[in-house]
Order: structure tokens, then C-alpha cells, then sequence
């Protein structure tokens, strides 16, 4: 127990302070600020103890500080059981134990503290950015382990030399020497923990753990109120990521996100209909679904979504989709959700079939009375647009046809469409304003349907996306949001009818983004948006750095695992992985074998060896081989004997090369390989 | 019951441990005499390990979960870090002072390094109690002194080396117990001889007052009875022991006034033969210290009269060996 009990070096405190610092830093942003203030009073508490100004906090004082600072944090974080409570309560255990700071035992509790709660910050942040400072904040914490490893005279002599006074963290050789070692040791550990990373199964959670639930509610949200926003904020974070299967690049055209499927409205909001959204899909829808997948495979997309963290539920999708996760349930309106809120980034394999359609067969009286379901008393206006219409057009889709010309002609799109009035805002919309974006479009085309007596629904979702610069996975980002409408048609059940096309069709040709900076710099909205393209590449560069991050990283399952192997090894046997196993300890080893051959060559005897080898090769244009076992010297005497004509110089052969192995002087070796190459040249056919 | 298996396993241990690392000259430290083993701090890092393991898998937090892979590779790694800290270093046994019983003994030995290897951090001690750091001042051979305290003359054999290593991260204990081949040579301690500890066979002698006569005007001290030769004057004989067993025994006197003094056995009847030897190493510093010649007389061992340093050597080392076996080593107290 001599390296567990012993007096601390300056060089340790040093070391430890410094990762005190490096892993409590990012974790304020999740801790209660008083926090703050209290890991740098027990900093420089512990500075001036080290320093002899003050003494270490007596028995009753410690009592207090840890009675007081829980209590504190119960008051103000509410729920120690949370995960920040418990983040918080390692913290308070981080911070206090400084106090405590004397032997080498509080050293190694605090360094594997900070270890912990330098991992902590992961489960706030997961960005590549974050481990690589944990793994900075590690590398500090074992450099404090490696200086409690030094040679104690060292501390002794600093510390009497500094005495109480200069508790300097200076920057000596010793601390190189420090980072180097450390350094080391992880560089030389990485592989193995990559192939650990890679090979380890994954076991799934053990117990119930509190999870992080404070993630911001983001994305398209569950209703939909017409003129409420003034305004639509452009937000450029990403929503979701897609790589399709095989390589197939869908048009824009074609990228209808869909999400939510809303069809409850109430004169202003569209909401999601109770009755639909929690009826699951039936079996019949299933079966048919099953036998379009079968049936024609041309048309159906084969994707994996990662989807960043809402807060919410909504899964997203191209058109029909079918999943095959247990996770996943998909209910009768075809839109998806997941059993639990996504508090994590979620990723899933999806199956889109394009040109299927849903419920063709005719609605049932009550479904049908919900699609065409609208208050009494609202938007007179347009209910009276919509008779007119119903009645010039007796087919739909002339009166579809009719209904996006209107648009076309007369309106606008814009992303400041301005209030509309709170009591009729479809009518507001329609006859006066005439300016708005998608939520507007689809929210008075929907109407204007039902008005008319055809089932319509409004879906949102997002629309569109940005191919990364390999072009290997589309971006979406929340700025991407739409809302469209769907109409029931006889025998050809729910269409996809987006109105907004017919107002800017580019926004849908071209995407979001693009369209929508072009509108922002057209109207001098923003300046900055002028080096929109170079910004723009480099974000996209950026995010597909992180996406294959998350993607290979952080969404590294059994699925992925099982994936990998198989195509590593061609199936998963145990016997094959049993030779992974193999593979990666001996790739683990292998560094170090190679550093031990190379140490371990022959560096003086292999010229010899070479020059042996030059002999017996020429020898043997004579006919003369060496038998296995036979000494040289025997072997020379033999070849001397069956080549009378080189008998002279075998002999001088043989007894330079005696000498040359033999001798153990290496000071004439050289001399005496240039007799052998001198003699080797005189040997004669 | 237990202490019996207690004492059994410590036996087989030695018995072992004498087996696979027996007592040699020089030592080189290698995979065969080099033991390996996490120490308690490498324990903790197991249970650190084991959360981190567990709040990566609860979690599903893969970044959690590598930063655990990393540290398990970094449990390993220091395996072979630590085992070749200790790995390749040569000890050698240095010139051994002999020492009086009692005193501290330095056992010298010579720590080796080979060039361009960096070794830190290596205590060197006997069994668990280590004393010292090896420091290497930039050297590649450094002399360490091991002191141990000798309670027995005669030819001590210093118990087993302990070299131990923590390094770089005090994950694991790396460590060997080496037994060197080397003997200190332990002389008695001196001991004054006092008259009041003699025995009541030496009083009765001098109550006879025998102990100091005038012969020839030189002041004589008795010092034992020797048996009566022909011819030897009769005023030496001592009559009163004739009485009492009717052999004719010879007072021997020592002569303090002559410059050659010798050292004898049989000065200190009755006394202790261990207690014997200390005197005679009292009187033989004396002695030296005065520059006077000697002689010593032991049973089976006779050395001329000298006053050389090698004499006096020569008459210590008869002392400390003296009737010792030297098979035996005498054990010391650490």
C-alpha cells in the first residue's frame, strides 16, 4: 500500500486542478449557476490551504457545506432523481472532495470523479467536438495519475524548495515529459479500443435509467393555425438525414416528408383527428401493403432515416411507408410514430412505395363524414367559393385544376405574410391578403374542398433536402417544414396535392433552402446570405463529417455490428467470430511484435549472413549446393576438392569467412568483407 | 488448525520461491523472475471501468461505451508498461563491509540499466518494508546500499531483494523478490569483560588471591590454569586445586608490561563461549587501537602475534567464525 498512502507532490495538485477546471467547464451549462460559484470557492479554498494562507475546513464546516449545497441543489433542480440531479450531485461530490485533498488516496478518488464527470458531459452532448475534449479531460486525469507515479523525491525537494510560498503550476520538463507518456499510452491504445468498439456486443439498457427529458420540442408541431406567425423564422439546423439504398437519387419533386397527418379542424387550428391517429393501420391495409411490396418493386424506395432529437414522437416518411421495427407503430392514416419520445437522435429503416394507393377503396360513412367535417360557422366567404365551384365542376379534379389556377394567377408566395384576422383567417387569406407560404396555401385549399364535399386532410412534414457533398446522404434541415394537402379520389384513395407548387413551383423544384435564400437576398432581408454558396458548401461539408459521426459512431447498434461483421467475414457464424476475435487481438499485438522484430533484427550479423549467401549462390553455378547441416568450412573444403582449378581461392574463402564470423574483433569486419567480394570475383568457371 | 496451513503455504511459498529464483550473483530481471499484478488503485480502475461500461450500455451512449473500450486498452497497455519498467535491468552484488552483531549492515548492490531505456519510479527494499527509490542521476549504473541490522556473528546471507515498480500509472504492481549471493562476514560485538559478570569459578581463583602477584618485580595477572609440566617452577603450582583433585595444575600469569599480548580462549573460564568471543573482539579493537602486537589462541585456531590491519582483520574474521558452519547462514532482523 506504499503507492496508495503518501504525500501529494506539487506536480499532482498541479495536474488535478487543471482537470478540475477542463471537466467541470462544459457541464455549467447544464448545472444550476450557483454551482459555478461553488466550484471556484472550494478552487481557491483549496489553493490557499495548499498554500499553507489557510488551514483545511474543520469537520462541522464540511457537515455544513454538504448539507447545504444538496439542499441547494434539490431546491433548485426539484428531482435528484432526474438525470441532472444526478449530474449534479457527482458534481457537488467533485468539487467538495477538493477540499479534502491530502493523501494520495483523495488524489485517486478525485482523479476517477473527474473521469466520471468528465464522461457525464456525453450524455448532454454528443457531438464529435465534446469527446474529443472528454478525451483531453481523461488524458489530464491520467497525466495526474502518472505524476502521483514519480519519483517522490522529486515533490519532496519542489515542495520544500517552493516552501508555503510559490504553489506555481510552472510548465518544467517534467511536465512534457508527463504529456508524453500519457500521450502515448492513448495513442498506443486507440487501435485496441477501436476493434473493442467494434467487435463488443452491444447488450441493450439493464435497468431503467432517468434519461435527459429536457430536450427542446422542435420541428413541425402537431397543429397547424393559420396566420398566427407573421412571420416564419429560418432555421438551418438539421431535422434528419437520409441515405437511400443503393444509391438512388429521388427528384425534389418527389421528397414529400411526410409526418403528421392532420385532419380535425376547428375554424383556425388543424389538429390531428383522436379517432384516425390512434387506430392502427388495419390488417387489410397491411396485407395490401405486403403485396405492393411484393407485386412491383420498381416503385418503392429503400431508405434509413436519422432523425435528430424533437422531444416529440412523429417519425418521418416518403409517402406510403412500411417499417419492419418493433419500436415503430404506424397508425391508420399511414403516418408512423415512435412508442417512446425522441430524446436521442433515432435512426430507422424505411420502405416508401410511390405509386401506391392508400384506401382506394370508397370511405366509410363515418370517415367520410370526418374529412368533410368543417365548423358552421366560419369563413362564410370562402364556403360560399366553394359551393360555386362544386357546382361549375361536378369532376374533382377539374375542380382541383381550378382552385390551383386561382392561386397561380393571383397570389404570391412569401415568408412575411402578416396576421390575418382572428375570426375568419380563410377568408382573410383568400380574398384579401392573398400573400402567404405553404401553411397557408394548404390550410385554405383543405378547406375550400371540405366545403365542397371532398375528403381532404392536410399533411406536414418537411420537403425537399440537400445532397451532401459526396452526395452520398440528403440533409434536411428544419428550414425544409411544409405542409400539404391530401384528397381522397374515387378509386384512387388519398392524393398528394400540394397548392403550394402552383404558387412557386420552384420552392419544390429546388428546395427549401435554396428558394428560400433567394427570396431572403431578393428582398435585402439579410446581406450575409450574398455569400450564401460558400457558406452554404461549408456547411454541408461540415454536416457530413458529422453525419458519418453519428451515423458510424454514435449509431453503431447490433444492426450495424451484425451488418459490418457479416460483410466482413461473410456471415456470422460463431466459428467466424471466433476468428474476428483472432483478427483483432493479433491486429491489437501487432504494433508491439513489429517494434520487437524490429529491435531484435541483426544489425551487425546480417551483413555476413548476406555475404554467405552471395557464396553459396555462386557455388551453385558450379553445381555445388550446400547440404543441410553441413558446416561451411565443410562445405568449402568439398567444393575445393571438386573444383581443382579454384582449390587457391576456396581455400583463402574459407578462411577470411572463419574470420569474418568467427572472430569475435568486429573492428577488420569490413576489410574482410572486401577480401570475400575480391575473392568471390576470382573464382573461375 | 489454520496457522498450521498458514505456516505450511508461507513454507511451500519459500520452498518455491527458492526453487524457481535461486540465489545468484548477478540478476538479470525477465519474464522468469518478474511477478505482475493489478494493485488496488488498478482495482478501482476496474470499477471505474465497470460504470462507465454500465452508463454507456444503459444509456446507449456509444461514445460512453468507447471511452470505456479505451480505458480497458489503457488497463492493458500498462501491463507491458509497468512489466517493462522493471524488465532488462541487471543487479549485481557490490563489496559487502563486514560489520559488527548489532550494527547495520549495507549490503551493497549495483542496479543496471541498459542505454536508451528510461526506468522511473523503482523502490528496492527487502520484503515489503521498502526503503528507497533508485535514483539514477542520469547514470546507467547505480549503487544502492541496503542497510540491515545483524543480530548474530558469522556469515550473514541477506534475505531475498525486493525490487517494485507502479509505474507509469499505478494500475499495477510489478515486482520480483531476488535472492543475491552474498555473505557479510558479522564480527562479534565487543564487549568490555567486566569481573563482576565472571563466574564463581574465576572468583574462587582470585580469592585465593592469586590474582596478582610480584614476580621478578613485573606485575603479573593471573589468567587460568594450565596443567603442570616437569620442570616448571613450583612456586606456580597451585596447590590449592592439587588439594582439592590432586592433579598438578600451573597458575598461569598474563604479563601486561610485555609488548606481545595474546588473546586467549581460555582467559574467560566458566564464561559463555559467545560471551567468550565478544571479550576477545573487545580486547582485540583494544589492541589495534593501541598499536600493540597480539596473538590469539581459540580452540583449533592459533594466529601468530601481529599488529598489522590485515591481522587484526584476520583475528576478527577467526572470531566471528569460530565454530561456525558455513552451510548455515544466520538470519538477520530487518
Amino acid at each position: 500500500m506504499a503507492a496508495v498512502v503518501g504525500k501529494l507532490a506539487t506536480i499532482s495538485i498541479g495536474w488535478l486542478m487543471l482537470g478540475y477546471c477542463a471537466a467541470l467547464l462544459p457541464l455549467f451549462a447544464y448545472l444550476p449557476f450557483w454551482m459555478l460559484a461553488l466550484a471556484g470557492l472550494t478552487l481557491g479554498w483549496q489553493l490557499q490551504i495548499y498554500r499553507n494562507k489557510i488551514s483545511a475546513p474543520g469537520k462541522l464546516v464540511k457537515f455544513l457545506l454538504v448539507v447545504g449545497s444538496v439542499a441547494l441543489l434539490f431546491y433548485s433542480s426539484g428531482n435528484l432523481l432526474s438525470l441532472r440531479g444526478f449530474v449534479g450531485l457527482l458534481c457537488l461530490a467533485f468539487c467538495l472532495k477538493l477540499l479534502e485533498l491530502q493523501v494520495k488516496r483523495d488524489l485517486y478518488l478525485m482523479v476517477f470523479l473527474g473521469c466520471f464527470v468528465s464522461a457525464c458531459q456525453l450524455l448532454f452532448s454528443s457531438s464529435m467536438s465534446a469527446f474529443v475534449y472528454v478525451l483531453i479531460c481523461i488524458l489530464i486525469f491520467h497525466g495526474c495519475l502518472y505524476s502521483a507515479q514519480l519519483q517522490p523525491q522529486h515533490g519532496v525537494d519542489e515542495r520544500q524548495a517552493k516552501g508555503g510560498a510559490g504553489a506555481k503550476f510552472r510548465f518544467s520538463s517534467s511536465h512534457w515529459e508527463i504529456v508524453k507518456s500519457v500521450l502515448t499510452m492513448f495513442l498506443q491504445g486507440l487501435p485496441i479500443a477501436i476493434v473493442l468498439f467494434i467487435v463488443m456486443p452491444r447488450v441493450g439498457s439493464l435497468w431503467q435509467v432517468p434519461i435527459n427529458s429536457d430536450v427542446a420540442k422542435s420541428g413541425v408541431s402537431d397543429s397547424l393555425s393559420v396566420g398566427d406567425i407573421s412571420r416564419l423564422n429560418q432555421d438551418n439546423s438539421p431535422a434528419m438525414r437520409v441515405t437511400f439504398d443503393d444509391n438512388i437519387k429521388p427528384d425534389n419533386s418527389k421528397l414529400y416528408w411526410r409526418g403528421i397527418v392532420l385532419a380535425d379542424f376547428d375554424g383556425k387550428t388543424w389538429r390531428r383527428a383522436e379517432k384516425i391517429s390512434t387506430t392502427a393501420l388495419s390488417a387489410t391495409q397491411r396485407s395490401q401493403l405486403y403485396q405492393f411490396d411484393r407485386a412491383t418493386p420498381a416503385q418503392t424506395y429503400s431508405y434509413q432515416i436519422m432523425l435528430e432529437a424533437s422531444g416529440q414522437n412523429w417519425l418521418y416518411a416518403l409517402s406510403t411507408a412500411q417499417v419492419d421495427n418493433p419500436q415503430i407503430k404506424q397508425w391508420q392514416d399511414y403516418s408512423l410514430t415512435r412508442k417512446t419520445l425522441l430524446n436521442s437522435r433515432f435512426q430507422y429503416q424505411v420502405r416508401s412505395h410511390i405509386g401506391y394507393k392508400a384506401d382506394p377503396e370508397p370511405l366509410s360513412e363515418a370517415q367520410l363524414r370526418l374529412y368533410t367535417a368543417l365548423p358552421s360557422n366560419s369563413n362564410p366567404r370562402t364556403r360560399a367559393l366553394a359551393q360555386q365551384l362544386a357546382s361549375q365542376y361536378t369532376d374533382t379534379g377539374r375542380l382541383i385544376d381550378a382552385l390551383l389556377q386561382m392561386f397561380q394567377s393571383e397570389f404570391s408566395y412569401t415568408l412575411e405574410p402578416g396576421k390575418l384576422t382572428v375570426e375568419n383567417p380563410i377568408d382573410d387569406f383568400l380574398f384579401s391578403a392573398k400573400r402567404g407560404y405553404c401553411e397557408h396555401f394548404a390550410s385554405s385549399t383543405a378547406f375550400v374542398l371540405r366545403a365542397a364535399g371532398v375528403p381532404a386532410r392536410i399533411a406536414t412534414g418537411y420537403q425537399g433536402g440537400q445532397w451532401s457533398s459526396d452526395e452520398s446522404y440528403l440533409l434536411v434541415t428544419q428550414a425544409a417544414a411544409h405542409a400539404w394537402v391530401e384528397v381522397w379520389l374515387d378509386s384512387r384513395g388519398w392524393v398528394r396535392l400540394d397548392p403550394t407548387t402552383a404558387v412557386a413551383p420552384q420552392r419544390i423544384a429546388q428546395g427549401a433552402d435554396s428558394y428560400l435564400a433567394q427570396l431572403q437576398s431578393a428582398t435585402g432581408l439579410s446581406s450575409r446570405f450574398n455569400q450564401w454558396g460558400l457558406l452554404r458548401e461549408m456547411r454541408l461539408r461540415l454536416d457530413s463529417i458529422n453525419y458519418q459521426w453519428h451515423r458510424w459512431v454514435l449509431g453503431y447498434d447490433n444492426q450495424l455490428q451484425f451488418n459490418l461483421v457479416k460483410q466482413l467475414l461473410g456471415g456470422v457464424d460463431s466459428w467466424r467470430i471466433s476468428l474476428l476475435f483472432l483478427l483483432a487481438g493479433a491486429i491489437a499485438i501487432s504494433p508491439f511484435a513489429l517494434i520487437k522484430l524490429w529491435r531484435s533484427r541483426l544489425s551487425f550479423t546480417d551483413n555476413n549472413l548476406r555475404s554467405v549467401a552471395k557464396l553459396e549462390k555462386k557455388l551453385l553455378k558450379f553445381g555445388l549446393s550446400r547440404a543441410r547441416g553441413e558446416t561451411l568450412a565443410n562445405f568449402l573444403q568439398r567444393s575445393a576438392s571438386q573444383t581443382p582449378e579454384n582449390r587457391q581461392a576456396l581455400k583463402q574463402l574459407s578462411a577470411a569467412f572463419n574470420t569474418l564470423l568467427y572472430d569475435p574483433r568486429h573492428d577488420s569486419d569490413k576489410l574482410v568483407r572486401e577480401r570475400i567480394q575480391h575473392l568471390l570475383k576470382e573464382l573461375k568457371y | 488448525m489454520r496457522s498450521n496451513l498458514k505456516k505450511w503455504l508461507a513454507g511451500y511459498y519459500q520452498f518455491w520461491l527458492n526453487n524457481r529464483l535461486p540465489a545468484q550473483k548477478q540478476q538479470r530481471l525477465q519474464q522468469k523472475n518478474l511477478f505482475i499484478f493489478p494493485s488496488l488503485l488498478g482495482a478501482c480502475y476496474l470499477v471505474l471501468i465497470t460504470i462507465f461500461w454500465l452508463l454507456g450500455t444503459n444509456y446507449a451512449n456509444n461514445l460512453i461505451l468507447g471511452l470505456c473500450y479505451l480505458l480497458i486498452s489503457i488497463f492493458l497497455l500498462s501491463i507491458f508498461h509497468t512489466y517493462l519498467n522493471l524488465h532488462g535491468l541487471h543487479l549485481a552484488v557490490g563489496n559487502s563491509k563486514p560489520v559488527y552483531a548489532g550494527e547495520l549492515a549495507q549490503i551493497e548492490l549495483y542496479v543496471m540499466r541498459r542505454l536508451k531505456r528510461q526506468y522511473n519510479s523503482i523502490s528496492i527494499g527487502w520484503g515489503s518494508s521498502l526503503s528507497q527509490v533508485i535514483d539514477w542521476q542520469g547514470e546507467d549504473k547505480v549503487l544502492v546500499k541496503l542497510p540491515v541490522r545483524v543480530l548474530q556473528r558469522g556469515l550473514f546471507q541477506p534475505p531475498r531483494v525486493s525490487l517494485k515498480s507502479y509505474y507509469p500509472l499505478g494500475l499495477m504492481r510489478c515486482w520480483c523478490h531476488l535472492a543475491i549471493d552474498t555473505t557479510v562476514l558479522v564480527y562479534p560485538s565487543p564487549v568490555k569483560f567486566d569481573n563482576t559478570h565472571s563466574s564463581s569459578s574465576a572468583g574462587e581463583l582470585q580469592e585465593g588471591n592469586l590474582s596478582s602477584q610480584i614476580i621478578s618485580g613485573q606485575q603479573q595477572e593471573f589468567q587460568e590454569l594450565q596443567l603442570y609440566r616437569n620442570g616448571e617452577p613450583l612456586t606456580q603450582v597451585a596447590w590449592k586445586q592439587f588439594a582439592r583433585s590432586g592433579v598438578l595444575y600451573k597458575k598461569h600469569f598474563t604479563d601486561y608490561a610485555s609488548d606481545s599480548s595474546a588473546l586467549n580462549w581460555h582467559n574467560y573460564p566458566g564464561v559463555e563461549p559467545e560471551m567468550r568471543l565478544q571479550y576477545l573482539c573487545y580486547e582485540a579493537l583494544e589492541f589495534a587501537a593501541q598499536q600493540r602486537s597480539f596473538s590469539l589462541q581459540l580452540p583449533g585456531v592459533e594466529i601468530a602475534a601481529a599488529d598489522t590491519k590485515s591481522h587484526l582483520n584476520a583475528v576478527l574474521s577467526a572470531l566471528a567464525l569460530f565454530q561456525i558452519n558455513p552451510d548455515l547462514s544466520s538470519t538477520g532482523q530487518y
